[in-house]
């Protein structure tokens, strides 16, 4: 995907909910390429326009599903903390 | 205004022969610039299709990508670190390749191997010898002498046959004896004139004016 792709992606998958600054994906997208998270190649868009795609490297499918877990981990223990009944 | 150069610096223009060029900076700026346009058009036709105005699209897009210039500069930063980096990282990657090519195929061959590492050896050697000399005399002032630029060059004219025969060669008692008259004084191991063409001896003494002798 190229950014305003992702970006758009983004926006579909939390219902527009997640208000990001569209320069701050770019900003990542640049540090995730300096890390080699990702993949990033110039191709031609839908719009037969040069559009710059970035892809996942293995490296950074290592890195999401490492800190996929420790989000969820993270989240079911804050849920815990603030929903269950104290059993004391 | 041009800094004075003192002896223990390079002449100027040698250290740019030298540089790496591993910037690539203004194609970094202009491949960023090309992704910011793609994005706000992209933006732009998206708001157009859902009935905005094309004034509110192009303010919307604007608004959404964050503060345009401040953005953009940060956008160029990070794509020029980003560009540098990847050319820092590629060049000590194709190095490490040739070295693992080139130590394979000399395990390969040992007597090539050998000849090589002699035919190395040779042309370090002279190529070592041949640079000191070059460094000595076309890079680097003289060790030990403070104002280089002042430095001349000193040369006997004899007369004889209705022309001078003219020699730089001095012999250490005739050095001598011009420096008791007063025509050159030592200076750091060469010779400096104390006033540049006011001896003459044995026929003339000429003192060369042109600057950057060393």
């Amino acid at each position: 995907m190229h950014g305003y792709e992702l970006i758009t992606w983004l926006e579909r998958r939390s219902d527009r909910v997640l208000e990001l600054e569209d320069s701050a994906l770019y900003q990542a997208l640049h540090r995730m390429e300096e890390r080699r998270l990702v993949i990033a190649e110039w191709g031609v868009s839908e719009n037969n326009r040069r559009a710059r795609y970035y892809r996942i490297a293995a490296e950074g499918r290592r890195q999401l599903q490492a800190e996929t877990g420790r989000w969820l981990k993270y989240a079911a223990l804050v849920t815990r903390i603030l929903t269950e009944p104290d059993a004391a | 205004m041009r800094p004075e150069r003192g002896p223990g610096d390079i002449r100027p223009g040698v250290k740019r022969a030298f540089a790496l060029h591993l910037d690539g900076s203004p194609e970094a700026q202009a491949e960023m610039d090309e992704e910011i346009r793609l994005h706000l058009e992209s933006r732009i036709s998206d708001l157009r299709a859902l009935g905005f105005s094309q004034w509110d699209a192009e303010s919307e897009a604007r608004r959404r990508f964050g503060a345009l210039e401040p953005a953009r500069a940060g956008l160029h930063a990070s794509a020029v670190r980003r560009s540098r980096r990847f050319r820092i990282r590629a060049a000590c990657e194709a190095l490490w390749h040739d070295t693992r090519y080139a130590v394979r195929g000399l395990r390969a061959n040992p007597a090539f191997t050998i000849g090589v590492l002699l035919t190395l050896t040779l042309g370090l050697g002279v190529n070592s010898a041949v640079f000191r000399l070059v460094d000595r005399l076309f890079i680097w002032a003289p060790a030990g002498v403070r104002a280089p630029e002042e430095l001349r060059q000193v040369l006997s004219l004899r007369a004889g046959g209705g022309a001078f025969a003219e020699t730089r060669l001095f012999s250490y008692p005739n050095t001598m004896l011009l420096q008791g008259a007063g025509a050159i004084q030592w200076h750091g191991g060469l010779h400096a004139p104390k006033s540049p063409g006011a001896r003459r001896w044995p026929d003339r003494i000429h003192v060369d004016d042109r600057p950057g002798l060393c």
